[in-house]
């Protein structure tokens, strides 16, 4: 068989099993379809206009803080580069291996992913984990420092991997070579 | 002692790298990921120039060439070229730059460049691991002295000594490596390990018989380093002519400062006024460090989130110009971070 | 004679040559011409050394020919005829109508076996491929005609034909010559003896391999490339013969990248591998599953080359079971094939979870489809390892991955011994599958039952194994089949369920209903409906009635099981009814039964059905609802109910819009004798005198509750046709009489209901001039004391101007005067400072769909109207809201917000330089709704016609990113917010990147801080917004 491929037969995890955020909503809580088929009138247009959008808007006076599901959610479509397969799937990120530290009053917040490549020598580990680091970067709110690291004892070669991840000055020089650019943007289709 | 924002410079609109005051004008230059650099009038802190039709990426470093008639710039790129701008005065007018010559030689991103006390030399380094020696013979006209290939690893900084012809460098592979020309050979003459991690800055002392560097480093801490004197009888020692062997000198630690940083330390400067050192990072603290009595450090200023939540990449004292100021021997801090800006401090009671 | 007539007319005036040859034809019919002196009088032309002339005169006795009648030709005739035009058949460039002369000459009865050898013969001593297409499709067409009426006789001539042939057709490349040569070619493979030409006609067909043609533009012949791929696909499969040069050469194919020759590959394996028959494919198969293993394995293609290459499988084995009537024997090719397929997969199939596990999983499946004793031999050499991995495998992906591939050889084993709905033809050996049938019942419903609901997938997969086995015809006993039905029940109440695992166990529950349906009457509905509580105080044990209600609904989406639940669910509705409850129970019931009807959209309601479900439902209903109000019923009032009654009346919309008119306008004079003449109703059960004495819902001093009922009305007046009278005289009259009603509303709903009565009665019933005419007064009084008024705001007032509204809204649809008229005024009290504000809203009401008054419930709807309207109300807008003072303007901003929001872009589109100015003013109220229906309108605007945009997209750009900002007082609510996000985010796309390269930094740098806004949905929008913007300018290969 093709021996290009770091992996030709990884394992894979159903979407059906991947983390999600269960929806707070218990069966009398949740608007069920059938309370829906009757549409729910303003009191009245003339005082209020009616909102299409009034279902969406919840109030701001319970914010949602920023937890692991949301960074897994932010990463967990990025697609291998050698699989039309998402990380998630391959469980090169796993919600277990997030940890997020988010204080809005201390100095910086902070998130810590580690990732599992599908083998040991797997040679794209590089670019999964740029991809890692360069999607939280361009996601999270300036407060957030990101430590993505191979997890330990899933790279022959995690340190310098490692060191290379959190080295800020590589990742922007990466980010500014044209094809490695190009590589990420593919991997991120379908974020 | 507090620090006290005395103003704050939005000149970029990305991330800016570095800000180095010129060695005698009130001129600060910034360079940025914009890939431009700007140059501020430290007098009235705002901005008289801006040169961006050099690089097509980062501009990463910046050097201020000493004792020249105008103004010369060194500037260090990710695209891995150097470029030297030079000052052009035009009557009735502010003058310009012009970007006046690349330097081409190292094979990927150089990240720092750095000309020597006297201007005649210009030291670069790159991830390439490889620190190149220039020497400008005239105008724009540069001689590669020297590639010097001592590190393993990416190469983050170079610093030249105030008089001697003695050059630093510090990188990724956590060592900082001192060279020196031995005949017409440039040889490593001392390798300082110690740091357990990337050592992303280092300066010597700025006096003129300095015997002592300051380092800062991914291990978090910042170190500063002594040079032992050999007794006289070695200095009569013949010159050995045998490659690989040149006059060696031995650098020991002589202290490690207070901890004080919780992220990578990205910058150290060492006043030359008032002896004190300022160090920025990662976590976005400014933290100055005296000295009292000798080689014991203390912290007298610590400062958080100085770029809001941004880090931050380079600070360094400068003599403040102002109208404000009080006189030469006042000094301000000035820094840059992620978020673009350049903001200048004074430390007060 | 006639032949030069024939010769100088055949090009300038065709029909009057065919005439002449008609006749020509004719005379020789009626024997007063010979057919030989035709043949001598063309001959003087035939020697003419302009060649076109040699040709008409050919053409001549071709048209001839063609118009005898077949009989006419006598046996000594048609040989000399022959003859003589073969002898033309040198003369090239009469060829084309030689040939047509031949054909023609072909069809005569007497034309024997010798003539066809002789014409064949000199046929193909004919050089063919010089000449242009149309001849030779003439050629090709003798041909075939040949070939059709004479086969026998080109078989004797043996070689000289087939080699001549070859000749003849050889490097044909006309797309409609081609798809003779390509049919005539089949005939010669199969019927012919090609021994000692194999290769050569190989290479005359295989050279077309893989056909690459794209039809021209407006081509005659319509032929497609599918039409001559089939065609050729058809030599290629012809003979065996083909086969060991065929399949090397299209296995090499197979590498080939652009994925159409793939498939054509592919189709042709499976075509050959089906003609060629087991003897030849014994030989081949090997091969081919090597090659096309390596596809489904490692390639893995896109879908369809998937589905191909496990055709080609399959198809290998259909081919190599065919006379197998037994389990195969180790040595049969058959078992050879299977063997080698099963050892693969079996290998991958060890580590299920693996990515090529499932492919395996589908191959073992297909090959098992090809026939029974495939499946025995599959079924014999996976399932011992299949059950023993099971029942050893302890991590549930594992067992979970192995199942999926289950579910796919119950579905082959379905296919082969046939479902519950698809009985099979008898197959010569039983279904080894019978005797793991309890063991997969045992692993499976363990697999349901025994595991946590977190393992979504893994019951999901279970659940669906269950669905597959009960299906299988005659598999599972009738009580294990009872016991799926309990676990589905149990799934789909189990309220810890994810919605999916709940959802596909109702689905499952539908498909068994559709052939045991008795088991879903007997257990499910039993089982679903003990979980909906008799009174309020069980409500908490079963505090999940809405989602036990939504079960029943989707397992009742068709006729029988509806006819069911409705029974069911209207019992439940009495036991409730007996004791105080509130509202929202009851409504979820009827709501419940709204929602099966209104997703009957598979199959319509019929009008018997519908007359069916009235009289079970409707008088049953309004008695409830009625009786109570007056003391007539010990039981609940809750019917009466505004939420309870707003159904009811729905429920009468959905059921009366499908019943016949005559009981439409029965219901019609009963609802108004109910409500609005107080008069015995027969949409009561009983006690209608008592009710026609005491329950007067008009009445201004009426109780809400009675109030309330009214609102039937409104439905029904919805759902009656305009051609069905109303039961009162004056409609004036009447009108005024709910207007002094609607003055005074009890309930917002009443209020509601009366307006859109209101609206109804001007738009389906004042059609006439009169009564138009009368209107104006009415609306003049109306408005009277709002437009003199100088004090605050008056309650009265208020109603009487939704009043307004609703009038002008009804004759606007109409598209009438009158409402043209008063719209114009209503904008003037835009600036009016105490009813502007109501007024603004106000144009949401009159530009916006009601569901009642509308075309579906027959209201007068002009083509168009709503354009008119608008672009009456624009320019008056945009100068009021010019001249307005700063504290009205806002009104002028909502209103035109409203109005967009109910228009089309269509026609929003021409009015944009106009509008673009008063939007982007919109974005600077701090109302949040104006500004949700602004961006909604600049978004559309974007996205249909961006160019509008190009020169407000700077200003457009940092609204919109001030509206992303959380900002109190803003009106930014989180939906503003949102939708800010959405439409920046279609800036990259909308606008050339050039445009809007400027702004890149920018907006990345104010998204950063909309990155850390405190709704997460928010958050979400800025990632996608800013990953947009942050790759934007970057080339997109």
């Amino acid at each position: 068989m093709d021996g290009k491929t770091a992996n030709a037969n990884p394992t894979i995890l159903d979407r059906s099993d991947l983390p999600t955020r269960q929806p707070a909503l218990t069966p009398e809580s949740r608007l069920s379809p059938i309370e829906s088929t009757v549409p729910t009138y303003p009191l009245d247009p003339f005082t209020t206009s009616p909102s299409p959008l009034s279902s969406t808007s919840s109030d701001d006076a319970t914010p949602d803080p920023i937890d692991a599901q949301e960074i897994y959610d932010l990463v967990a479509n990025i697609t291998d580069p050698e699989h039309p397969i998402s990380l998630g799937e391959l469980a090169v990120v796993n919600l277990s291996d997030i940890t997020v530290h988010d204080a809005p009053h201390s100095p910086f917040s902070h998130v810590q992913l580690e990732f599992t490549p599908t083998v040991t020598h797997c040679h794209l580990a590089t670019v999964i984990g740029l991809a890692l680091v360069v999607r939280l970067r361009e996601s999270l709110p300036a407060r957030f420092r990101v430590d993505v690291r191979c997890k330990e004892g899933t790279h022959s070669t995690a340190e310098q991997l490692n060191k290379q991840l959190g080295d800020k000055e590589r990742v922007v020089s990466a980010v500014e070579n044209a094809s490695l650019r190009e590589a990420l943007r593919k991997m991120m289709l379908s974020v | 002692m507090r620090l006290n924002k005395l103003t704050s410079l939005t000149v970029h609109t990305d991330r800016v790298w570095q800000s180095q005051p010129h060695p005698t004008l009130p001129l600060l230059a910034t360079a940025s990921s914009d890939c431009s650099v700007q140059i501020i009038s430290l007098h009235t802190f705002t901005p008289i120039h801006s040169l961006d039709s050099g690089h097509q990426r980062s501009i990463r470093s910046i050097a201020w060439q000493p004792n020249t008639p105008h103004p010369v710039l060194a500037t260090g790129s990710f695209d891995a070229t150097c470029g030297i701008w030079r000052y052009y005065p035009t009557t009735g007018d502010l003058g310009e730059y012009d970007y006046s010559t690349a330097l081409d030689g190292h094979e990927s991103e150089i990240k720092s460049v750095a000309w020597s006390a006297g201007g005649t030399f210009l030291a670069t380094c790159a991830r390439d691991k490889n620190v190149w020696v220039w020497e400008e013979l005239e105008e724009d006209n540069f001689e590669t002295l020297a590639v010097l290939q001592e590190h393993t690893q990416d190469i983050k900084c170079v610093a030249w000594h105030a008089e001697e012809v003695l050059l630093a460098s510090a990188s990724y592979d956590d060592t900082i490596r001192l060279y020196k020309e031995d005949v017409d050979d440039w040889e490593c003459c001392a390798v300082l390990e110690g740091h357990e991690g990337t050592v992303w800055y280092v300066q010597f002392e700025p006096r003129e018989d300095a015997k002592r560097l300051v380092s800062c480093s991914d291990d978090l801490s910042v170190r500063v380093w002594v040079r032992v004197e050999k007794f006289d009888g070695d200095k009569a020692r013949p010159m050995s002519i045998l490659r690989g062997d040149p006059v060696r000198e031995d650098w020991v630690l002589e202290s490690v400062l207070p901890k004080a940083h919780e992220r990578s330390i990205y910058a150290v400067s060492w006043s030359p006024r008032s002896g004190r050192i300022v160090t920025c990072g990662g976590d976005g603290k400014i933290v100055v460090y005296e000295e009292t009595p000798k080689t014991t450090w203390k912290i007298i200023a610590e400062l958080g989130n100085a770029h809001g939540f941004f880090e931050i990449n380079h600070v360094t004292w400068s003599r403040r110009f102002d109208k404000d100021g009080a006189g030469p021997e006042e000094e301000i801090i000035i820094s840059c971070g992620d978020d673009g800006v350049v903001n200048v401090w004074v430390l007060e009671e | 004679m006639e032949a030069r007539l024939y010769i100088l007319n055949v090009e300038k005036d065709p029909a009057e040559a065919a005439r002449i040859a008609a006749e020509a034809a004719q005379r020789i019919e009626s024997k007063q011409l010979k057919l030989l002196e035709l043949v001598q009088s063309i001959g003087e032309h035939l020697t003419d050394e302009d060649t076109t002339t040699r040709a008409k005169a050919i053409g001549y006795l071709a048209a001839v020919l063609d118009s005898l009648n077949p009989r006419t030709l006598t046996r000594h005739q048609i040989p000399v005829v022959s003859q003589f035009l073969c002898d033309r058949l040198e003369d090239e460039t009469g060829l084309k109508s030689t040939a047509t002369a031949l054909t023609a000459l072909g069809k005569m009865e007497y034309f024997g076996k010798n003539e066809a050898i002789m014409v064949a013969t000199a046929l193909v001593k004919v050089d063919l491929p010089k000449h242009p297409p149309s001849t030779r499709f003439m050629a090709l067409s003798l041909v075939d005609a040949l070939m059709a009426r004479h086969r026998d006789a080109l078989k004797e001539m043996g070689d000289t034909w087939i080699a001549g042939l070859a000749d003849l057709v050889g490097g044909e490349k006309d797309p409609r010559n081609l798809m003779i040569v390509f049919s005539v070619m089949k005939v010669i493979l199969v019927e012919f003896d090609i021994s000692n030409h194999e290769e050569l006609m190989f290479d005359i067909i295989y050279c077309y391999f893989p056909i690459a043609f794209r039809p021209p533009p407006n081509d005659p012949h319509k032929i497609t490339a599918q039409d001559l791929k089939s065609r050729l696909r058809g030599c290629l499969a012809a003979t065996p013969r083909f086969s060991g040069l065929l399949f090397p050469r299209l296995i090499e194919k197979l590498d080939s990248t652009t994925s159409s020759v793939k498939l054509d590959v592919l189709q042709t394996m499976s075509a050959c591998a089906l003609s060629y028959g087991p003897g030849t494919m014994s030989i081949h198969c090997s091969q081919i599953w090597d090659a096309v293993k390596f596809e489904l394995l490692v390639a893995a293609g896109d879908e369809d080359l998937v589905k191909e290459a496990l055709e080609v499988l399959m198809s290998v084995a259909i081919s190599l079971s065919s006379g197998i009537r037994a389990y195969p024997s180790p040595n049969t090719p058959l078992a050879r094939y299977l063997k080698a397929i099963v050892t693969e997969c079996l290998n991958l199939l060890k580590e299920p979870q693996q990515k090529q596990a499932k492919p395996a999983g589908q191959i073992v499946a297909i090959v098992a489809t090809a026939s029974a004793v495939a499946h025995a031999f599959i079924v014999k050499s996976t399932f011992p390892v299949f059950m023993s991995i099971l029942s050893d495998a302890v991590a549930i992906t594992k067992r979970r991955a192995l199942m999926e591939s289950l579910n796919l050889m119950f579905e082959a084993t379905g296919k082969v011994y046939g479902t519950w709905s698809e009985k099979s033809d008898p197959q010569p050996i039983s279904n080894l599958l019978d005797e793991y049938s309890e063991k997969l019942f045992e692993v499976y419903s363990q697999a349901l039952m025994g595991s946590s609901p977190e393992e979504t997938s893994y019951r999901l997969t279970a659940m669906r194994g269950l669905g597959l086995l009960t299906k299988m015809r005659d598999y599972l006993a009738d009580s294990e089949i009872g016991m799926v039905v309990q676990y589905l029940d149990d799934v789909a109440l189990e309220w810890n369920e994810k919605e999916e695992v709940r959802d596909e166990a109702l689905r499952i529950l539908r498909e068994i209903s559709t052939y045991r349906g008795k088991l879903i009457m007997d257990i499910t509905f039993p089982a679903f409906m003990a979980r909906l509580p008799d009174s309020e105080e069980h409500m908490d044990e079963h505090k999940h009635y809405r989602a036990t209600l939504e079960a029943l609904a989707k397992l009742s989406s068709e006729r029988p099981l509806f006819e069911v639940m409705l029974t069911r669910l209207l019992n439940k509705l009495d036991v409730i009814l007996q004791e105080n409850c509130s509202p929202d129970y009851p409504r979820s019931i009827l709501l419940t039964v709204l929602y099966v009807l209104r997703g009957r959209a598979t199959s319509p309601i019929t009008s018997e059905e519908a007359k069916a479900y009235y009289q079970r439902l409707i008088p049953r209903l309004v008695t409830k609802t009625v009786l109570p109000l007056i003391g007539k019923s010990q039981s609940s009032t809750i019917l009466a109910d505004e939420k309870v009654v707003d159904v009811t009346g729905r429920l009468m919309v959905i059921i009366l819009q499908n019943v016949d008119g005559d009981l439409q306008k029965s219901v019609v004079s009963d609802v108004f004798n109910l409500i609005v003449f107080n008069q015995p109703s027969s949409l009561l059960i009983d006690n209608s005198e008592a009710v026609a004495a005491n329950f007067k819902p008009l009445d201004i001093d009426a109780e809400s509750q009675t109030s309330t009922v009214a609102v039937l009305l409104a439905y029904v007046l919805a759902s009656s046709r305009r051609e069905i009278a109303l039961p009162y005289e004056d409609l004036h009259n009447f009108l005024q009489k709910i207007i002094t009603v609607a003055e005074n509303p009890k309930t917002p709903s009443h209020r509601l209901a009366l307006l859109r009565i209101i609206g109804l009665i001007v738009n389906k019933w004042m059609t006439q001039k009169t009564d138009i005419e009368k209107l104006e007064p009415v609306v003049e009084g109306l408005m009277k004391d709002i437009t003199t008024t100088n004090g605050g705001f008056n309650n009265v007032s208020g109603e009487r101007l939704r009043v307004v509204f609703w009038v002008v809204k009804a004759l606007l649809m109409r598209v009438e005067r009158l409402g043209l008229y008063y719209i114009s005024k209503l904008i003037e009290l835009l600036g009016d400072p105490t009813y502007g504000d109501m007024v603004s809203r106000g144009f949401g009401v009159l530009m916006g769909d009601d569901e009642l008054l509308n075309k579906q419930h027959y209201a007068v709807v002009r083509l168009l109207a709503k354009q008119q309207v608008f672009s009456l109300c624009l320019p008056k807008l945009v100068d009021g809201f010019k001249s307005a003072i700063a504290e009205t303007k806002p009104n002028f901003l909502i209103a035109l917000s409203n109005i967009l929001r109910n228009v089309s872009s269509s026609v929003i589109k021409p009015e944009l330089p106009a509008l673009l100015p008063l939007l982007l003013q919109s974005l600077d109220l701090s109302d949040a709704e104006v500004k949700a229906a602004t961006i909604e309108t600049l978004h559309v605007t974007l996205l249909e016609s961006a160019d509008a945009l190009k020169e407000y997209a700077s200003s457009v750009i940092t609204r919109l990113l001030t509206a992303s900002g959380v900002d109190k007082g803003t009106g930014n609510s989180p939906a503003v917010r949102i939708s800010a996000l959405k439409c920046l985010e279609s800036f990259p796309e909308a606008l050339r990147t050039e445009l809007i390269l400027p702004y890149k930094r920018d907006v990345l740098r104010k998204l950063m801080t909309v990155l850390d806004d405190p709704k997460r949905t928010v958050r979400n929008a800025a990632v996608d917004c800013r990953h947009k913007w942050f790759h934007l300018g970057e080339q997109s290969s």
